[in-house]
């Protein structure tokens, strides 16, 4: 018996290959999202390098 | 040389009479700015720091973080 | 941005110049009070229950859901003496063996928000993900209080 590849998640934000949704923390999200789309969509972070020259 | 501090030091020279300025643009000091924050964007620090700020007191600026 | 407005200022004549490196983020990160157009608006600090029910590590999980059941609660976060965040505890975790210890049944390194985050934004995430609730904390990781999806939706109908 094979043991199916365990398949990652794509951030819905930056398309990078995540384990799990930063968010809700759960596999399958539909709207999975990694650690620095997620601080950057709540603003708990500034996009960078900033428009006004960081 | 500007001496780096942090948030206690922030307040206790706040209290002590600093002058603290917020050196990003508008809409983000619009939106929040730490109390009693002057407004001074970065680009116009060369031609209204001198008029803004007075030179005798200490000034603390601040952006959004380190990044 | 403020290590170049900090050298700047000297070369232009200021001796006692200061540059709080931290910025902002870690300010409001740290629940402290601001001004501006978004202080007057509820943020997620503001509408996280304080109250809901915490416990350590070496607690059992019998105890532990006994007692948040008896507060009204299915949600119990795992802290330390200093309210530092180590572990959630939802339904799931709190119907584990009541002998179990909190730090093996509890999940470790949940995510959490700052208070400063908007409730609009926090409500259009929990409503995308189906999040019922979400821990708040400081930038120290000391637990605010936890928000809930309800409480949320009630005070933007509020503030509306």
């Amino acid at each position: 018996m094979t043991t199916p590849a365990m398949t990652k998640e794509k951030c819905k934000g930056c398309d990078r290959e995540i384990d799990v949704c930063e968010f809700c923390e759960q596999t399958g999200c539909p709207a999975a999202i990694c650690y620095h789309c997620v601080n950057r969509e709540l603003k708990q972070t500034l996009p960078q390098p900033h428009e006004h020259g960081g | 040389m500007p001496q780096e501090i942090h948030r206690e030091e922030v307040r206790k020279l706040v209290a002590d009479g600093a002058q603290l300025v917020e050196v990003l643009p508008s809409p983000e000091y619009e939106e929040d700015h730490l109390p009693g924050a002057i407004h001074l964007p970065l680009r116009q620090l060369d031609a209204r720091a001198r008029d803004m700020l007075d030179r005798k007191r200490a000034v603390i600026v601040y952006c959004w973080d380190t990044a | 941005m403020s290590p170049r407005a900090a050298w700047r200022l000297e070369t232009l004549g200021f001796g006692n110049v200061y540059d709080y490196v931290d910025g902002k983020n870690d300010w409001m990160a740290a629940g402290l009070p601001t001004e501006g157009t978004n202080a007057q608006r509820p943020r997620a600090g503001d509408i996280a229950r304080k109250d809901v029910p915490t416990c350590g590590l070496t607690e059992k999980v019998g105890d532990v859901s006994a007692r948040a059941r008896a507060q009204g609660w299915d949600a119990v976060v795992v802290v330390n003496d200093e309210r530092i965040v180590f572990g959630l505890l939802h339904s799931k975790e709190l119907a584990a063996d009541p002998r179990e210890l909190i730090e093996n049944a509890m999940r470790p390194g949940p995510s959490t928000f700052r208070p400063f985050v908007s409730l609009h934004e926090m409500l259009h995430f929990m409503v995308d993900h189906k999040l019922e609730s979400a821990p708040i904390t400081t930038s120290d990781g000391r637990l605010v209080g936890m928000l809930r999806q309800e409480d949320v939706v009630a005070a933007m109908k509020k503030a509306s």
